[in-house]
Order: C-alpha cells, then structure tokens, then sequence
C-alpha cells in the first residue's frame, strides 16, 4: 500500500494497464485460434480434396483401362466373330489337313490370342491353330462351351480363367458358337487368350504407388491383377465388381485385405468390369505430409505468437512498475516538498519567535529585578515570564518537526535506547496490550540525538498502543540491514548502505488509505482533541529525516499498522551496561503525586514507583493536579511533575503547591536539558531535577534521598 | 584586563539588538554591531556574537563570512534554531566552526556566562 496524492488517478491508471494485459492476451489467443482454425480448415480442405483427386484419378485410370480393355477384346472377338463366318462357308473349300494352318495364319494378327481351337457340337477339338502336337481334349463340360450350347444368343462368351487341358497354361477362354445351315448349334470356336499376354498390356500403364488394377467378370471373378496376384485370379471378389455407393469411401480389399479407394469402370459390350484400386493409406501420404508441415508451421507460429504475448505482457507489466514507481516517486517528492515547505516555516517561525520570546524573557527579566519591591508588579511580570517559558516550549516542539533545527549529534547504539524506551512502556501498557521486542542490532550506532531517537520510539510505540482498543500485540524489531541498491520506501529513499531498522507493527485498527499520507503532517491527529498535540508522527517525520533515514509504512483498516524505520549506520557504540535493579533503595508506602500530560508516562512512572514501595497517585493534567493537591495537601508525601505541560507548566505547579506547602520534597522532570530549567528551579525550591527519558535508578536514588532527608530531620 | 573588551555582535532583530546592549555593557564589555550582509574586515575586536538564521544551510556561510572579516577572534553563535538541550561548545558549534553556540530565546545568564568564559578564559 502505498500512499498516493491523488486518490483517482492512479486507480484509473492501473485499470487502463489492466485492460490492456487483457485486450493484449485477447487478442493473443485470438490470433492463435485464428492460427490453428485455418490450419484445421486447410488440413480438412486437402483431405476433401485429396479424396476428389484420387477418385478422379482412379477413376479416370479404370475408364481409360477399360476403353483399351474393349478395343483390345474387340479385336479378339473380331477374329473370333471372322473365323465362324469363314470357317462355315469355307471350310468345305479347305482341306482339312490345311485348316489348321489357315487358323494358324489368322491367328497370328492378334497378338494376345494364343490359340484358336474350333470344336464340333460335342466338345472335341477339329482344328487348332497351333496343330495337334499336344493331345486332343473333349472340353464338353467347359463352361464357354455349355454356355455357347445351351444359349444360342450369348455371344461372345468369355470364361473363369482355367488351366489349359493341352498345354497346362493359365488362360481365359473367349468363345463363340458355330451354327450349321439350320441355325443348330455345331461346335464353338474358342480363343485362347494368355493372362499373361493380358497383364502384360497393363503392367505398361504405371497407375501410380499402391495402386493394383484388377479385371474382373460381372460376377467378380478377377480375370487378371497388376501387380500379379496368380493366388487370387479364378476367385470371385464381389467387392471389385461394383463401385461404392459413397464414391470417396474406402472398401477392405480382399486381395491384399488393406482400405483401398476403388472406381469401377465396365468395360463396354463384355461381361468385363475394370476396377482400379489404391492403398487408402499411399494415397492419403501425400496429405498427411502436407498436414504435419502445417501442424509444424502452426507450432512454430503459435509459439512465437505466445513468445511475443509475453513478451508484450512483460513489457505492460514493466511499464506498469515504472509508473507506479513514478507516481510513488512524484508523491514522495510531494511529501517531501511539503515537508521541507513545513519546515522552512517552523524554521522561519522558530527564529521569529525566539527573538520575540529572548526580548520578552530577556526585558522581562530586567523589570522583575527592578520590580522586586513591588510584590503586584513583580507577580504580573512572572505571569508574563511563565506564558513566554510556555511559548517557548511549544517552539521547541514546533523545531522538533522542522528539519531546519540543528541539534547536537554523537554516536547513539539504538539498540540500547530502543529497548530503555521498551522498558520504559512495559511497565504501563494498558490490559490485554503487550510488547513482543526482537532487537538484534548489536553495537550499530547511528549520528545523532539520543533524545530525538529515544523520542522516535517512544512516539511510534505509544501510537501504537492508542491504535489498539481492547487488547493487541504490540512488535518491536530493530536489526541491521544492508542495502545493496538504491531503495524507495513510503517516505524517502535510501541509498546503498548500512542501516539500522527498526519496526513497531501493531495488531489495532489500522489506517484509512484516505488519512495514510497526512498522518506525518504537523498537528494531524486522529485522537480526541486534548488526547494529543497532533506532533507526535511529524517530529517522527523531521528526526528521522534529519538522521538521513527513511520511514516505510504499510497499514491495513482492522489488522493493523506497520513502521519500518530505517537509520543509516555511522559506526558502531557499545551497549551501556545496565545496572542490576536489585539494589533500587524502596520507599515505605508514601504517596507520591505524579503528574504529565503523557498517560502512558504517568502510568510508567505508577508502576516502577508502586514496585519500590511507594504509593503513587497520577495525574494527566496538572490542574487537576493542583485541585488535587488544595483538597488533600498534607496526602502527598512529594510532588513529581513533568515540566512541559500544556495549560500549567511544572515548574509553575510546583511554585504552587510550593505556595500551600513550601517544605514538600519536588522532583521536575524534564526532557530538555536546559540550563535554565536548572536555574529556574532551583530558584522556586525544586529539589531535583531529573532529565527524560527516566530511568528507575535515578528517581529511586532521588526519592530515597528526599524522603530519607524528609524523614531523617 | 587592560580596556573593556570589544564585543562585535551581527544581529538583524532589532529588539534582541537592544537587549545584548543592554546585558553585555552592563556587564562592562564595549559592543558594537555590525552587518552581517557586508562583513567587510573590521577593526580587531576580542569576541564576535553572530545570530545564524537557517544554521543548517545559508547560515553557516554566513558565519565563515564573518569569521574570515575577524580572524582569530572566537565566536559565538546564537541561533533560534538551535535545539534544546545543545552543549554550548558539543558538536553543533563545531559543525558551524564557533567557539560556542547558544540557543535562543537567550537568558542573560546563559549568554555572560559564555561570553565570560571565553573572554577571560
């Protein structure tokens, strides 16, 4: 938390960085989506389009096959369709012995057809166009020749392949029937066609990897396969016969029992279909290639897209830090100015009003000894001195915020001084508050006052105690710290170095953001009017900057409030030894009248005299006090006032009560060591004058040597 | 002690002017006053009383200002600035480079008293 000069600026500042991170990563993640949704879209538009272009293909390479498929069959059949017509009107003519010759010669224009063999109505081979050198066979029960038998209009029949009778060859059978005159049916005429003649004519057509083309009869029984699969021709595949009904499907193969793409094509005027298959897996290569080089692409990009997301997020944040650091700065400089203007003027007001209060003090002084026979005079010029002695007081306080006072400076251990100041409180805390001190300081010391520093501790530990209602604890820690770069807290910036630092964070209510940044302002109080004099954090403000430290503050409403102050080192000073408090001289229950204007001191002070014995009553404001002292006056055994009081100072008091009993045994208290305060006192018959802070030594030591002389006539 | 000692005071206020005439010529020393704003080399003198506005910045200039236009003469500056409790000769006055300081509002005391121990001591 840091406090900021103008509530709503920076606020809108900080929500206008954060609508950019968001408006930056929003537009991030949509230009990552946008990134891998295109991807997915080309990557699916390539498969759609991969699928197309291969049907087309296959489809293209099954109707091209098959047109070659008909013209090549075509002139099969042709010589078929001629030697039936040439055999019936010729054959008369031809001596027997020459007809297989004349077969011989008509064969040999088509190049696939092996053979020509023509059989009379009863299976047996007449003429063959390659002689009888291998034995005759009755091929009745051969399926062309049932087929041409028992259906005169079949026409050009084409077999299952089958293995030769004669030569033991693989081999389609392509037949026609021979009629006599009547039209009665009279043999077939056959032509042998080599299935390796047939693949042959389509291994020289490359139909691309993975790719087989198959030629198969209706009823799907592969005639002939490239690449050749000798296992599987004769077998009925039904799956090659017919095109899917989804044209871009893929159907199992049951050659090689792989997905294949398939297009069927008929071949035209036969019983021939042509299917060309390819692997779905080859013919999907091309697109999966493609689509990892997308999905890389995508990767990288996405990526960079995410690289240059952080980057950006890192630079707003950058930017961000320097501008709260900016702003915090700017309100720092702010503070500062503020503060160094306060102080220019408590400077200016100081040397003002001390010349005024030296020409009061000093003139009234002159006329109190030329009035020192008139008694009336002379009390009205002391009323006179008394009110100067006050302003000048509240001048002193006024200088302890300004920065524009010098005092003198030594080496202080604060350690030391932060835990006298510790001591000091403990014994008055109120119920339920206590103190929780980790001081590890050592022997750092820093350059300056002891009472300014003593006064620092004392002023945060006592805000702290007001700040808790109802019970809290209360942390004081002092260590060393060391700072290796430059440093800006709430209040100031420290430079490299040394430092001493020294937290009181208390567990009460906490402070309003709205009053965070007043509360070092000069007369800023929170407290009930006459609670405080408003000085207490600002003299803070003015010491600590004086001693070149800085003051951090974090406060949060309901849990509390945190001081870190930080001192720079100038050396190191031993702790000064404490005394054992075991040989304090006690006192025999007198009544003690305790009076300052500060409770927790007057509580202190109740508490340290109540364990040595005596009986202490105190008072918070010294009129009170003296109406006290004018109803009881022979109560009170002696009379410990503070000096700087508002209303009626000490000594004023003391002239007082001195006035109804002159003999009482006083003590003054004073945190200034003024040389004239001594004078001073001793003059209206103060006993002792004891210098803040108090130590339980010295007014022990002081009590037991008043009352004991008190006592002891 | 021959003559009166001379004692040169730099001081604006006017009252305050008056009132170390009155003390310090009471007291039997011959004062005479002089401008802070054009200290030019005087006359020698035995004691020189400056009052130092802003102590802490332009005032300490101005007091080496003076003490070049008397040397070795001491000083003794007062201050309005000065805080409470300061030792007249502790470590403020040796900051500044004076003899003594003094706080002000001044006491007659406190200031014969000062001027006293460093003119006959």
């Amino acid at each position: 938390m840091s406090p900021v000069s103008d509530p709503a600026s920076p606020d809108t500042g900080h929500s206008r960085f954060q609508r950019l991170q968001l408006g930056v990563v929003a537009l991030g993640i949509l230009v990552i989506l946008a990134f891998v949704g295109s991807s997915a879209h080309d990557a699916w538009r390539s498969y759609q389009y991969t699928l197309a272009a291969t049907h087309r293909e296959l489809t293209n390479i099954a109707n091209a096959l098959a047109e070659q498929t008909v013209w090549s069959l075509q002139a099969d059949d042709l010589l078929l369709a001629d030697t039936a017509r040439w055999y019936r009107s010729e054959s008369q003519k031809i001596r027997p012995e020459d007809l297989n010759a004349a077969l011989a010669a008509r064969t040999s224009a088509v190049q696939q057809v092996r053979e020509v063999i023509i059989m009379d109505a009863q299976g047996n081979q007449l003429y063959r166009s390659r002689g009888f050198s291998t034995p005759n066979h009755n091929a009745s029960d051969r399926s062309y020749f049932i087929a041409q038998r028992d259906d005169p209009g079949i026409g050009m029949f084409i077999s299952e392949p089958l293995t030769t009778r004669s030569e033991g060859r693989t081999a389609v059978i392509l037949s026609r029937r021979l009629d006599d005159d009547q039209g009665r049916f009279a043999g077939v005429v056959i032509a042998n066609v080599d299935l390796e003649e047939l693949n042959q004519f389509y291994r020289t057509v490359d139909v691309g990897a993975g790719s087989a083309v198959s030629l198969v009869r209706d009823d799907g029984t592969l005639l002939v396969r490239n690449p050749r699969a000798p296992e599987a021709v004769g077998r009925k595949f039904s799956a090659l016969s017919v095109a899917p009904s989804e044209p871009l499907s893929t159907v199992r193969n049951p050659i090689d029992g792989r997905a294949d793409f398939i297009a069927v094509a008929p071949v035209r005027n036969t019983p021939l279909r042509l299917a060309v298959t390819r692997d779905a897996h080859v013919a999907l290569q091309p697109w999966r290639d493609e689509t990892i080089r997308v999905a890389i692409r995508t990767l990288i990009i996405t990526l960079l897209s995410a690289l240059t997301l952080a980057i950006m997020m890192r630079q707003i944040r950058l930017e961000k830090q320097a501008q709260i650091d900016k702003e915090l700065l700017e309100s720092q400089l702010k503070q500062s100015q503020k503060m160094e203007a306060i102080g220019t003027l408590a400077g200016g007001i100081a040397h003002d009003f001390n010349n005024v209060l030296g020409a009061i003090l000093g003139y009234g002084e002159l006329a109190q000894q030329q009035a020192a026979d008139d008694p009336k005079l002379r009390r009205y010029l002391d009323n006179v001195m008394h009110a100067a002695e006050r302003a000048k007081l509240l001048v002193e306080r006024i200088l302890g915020f300004s920065r524009s006072g010098l005092g003198d400076s030594v080496l202080v251990n604060v350690q030391a001084v932060v835990k006298e100041t510790i001591e000091l409180l403990e014994a008055s805390l109120p119920v339920g508050v206590r103190i929780e001190s980790a001081l590890t300081a050592g022997t750092a010391a820093v350059l300056g006052d002891p009472t300014y520093l003593h006064q620092v501790t004392m002023n945060l530990c006592t805000n702290a105690v007001q700040a808790m209602h109802g019970g809290g604890v209360i942390e004081v820690a002092l260590q060393r710290a060391h700072l290796s770069a430059v440093k800006t807290l709430a209040r100031g910036s420290l430079a490299p170095g040394d430092y001493v630092r020294l937290t009181v964070a208390d567990s009460g209510a906490g402070i309003p953001p709205a009053i965070l940044e007043r509360i070092f302002d000069p007369f800023f109080t929170t407290k009930e009017v006459g609670d405080g004099t408003g000085l207490g954090l600002s003299v803070v403000h003015g010491i600590v900057s004086d001693l070149g430290g800085a003051i951090d503050l974090t406060s949060a409403v309901g849990s509390g409030t945190r001081f870190d102050i930080w001192l720079p080192v100038a050396g190191e000073a031993a702790t000064p030894s404490v005394e054992p408090p075991e040989n304090l001289p006690h006192g025999k229950g007198e009544t003690l009248m305790i009076v300052d204007d500060e409770r927790p001191l007057v509580e202190l002070a109740e508490e340290v005299l109540a364990e040595l014995g005596y009986e202490p009553v105190g008072f918070v404001s010294s009129r009170v006090a003296l109406d006290a002292f004018r109803a009881a006056p022979d109560r009170f055994d002696a009379l410990l006032t503070d000096e700087s009081m508002p209303d009626l100072i000490g000594t004023e008091l003391v002239r007082q009560i001195r006035s109804l009993r002159p003999s009482l045994p006083t003590i003054l208290m004073s945190g200034h060591g003024d040389p004239r305060l001594a004078s001073r006192a001793s003059e209206i018959g103060v006993d002792e004058v004891l210098r803040k802070p108090l130590h339980g030594r010295d007014i022990a030591e002081a009590l037991a040597r008043l009352l004991g002389t008190a006592r002891s006539p | 002690m021959s003559a009166a000692p001379d004692i040169v005071v730099y001081e604006e206020d006017r009252l305050t002017r008056a009132l170390l005439q009155e003390w310090l010529g009471e007291a039997g020393f011959r004062v005479r006053f002089g401008n802070s704003r054009c200290a030019g080399r005087d006359a020698p003198c035995d004691l020189v009383i400056v009052s130092v506005y802003m102590p802490k910045q332009a005032g300490a200039d101005c007091v080496r200002g003076i003490q070049a236009a008397h040397p070795d003469t001491p000083v003794i500056a007062i201050s309005g600035q000065f805080r409470a409790g300061l030792a007249a000769a502790g470590a403020t006055a040796q900051a500044l480079g004076v003899r003594q300081v003094v706080a002000k509002p001044l006491t007659r005391n406190d200031l014969l008293e000062s001027v006293r121990g460093i003119i006959t001591g």
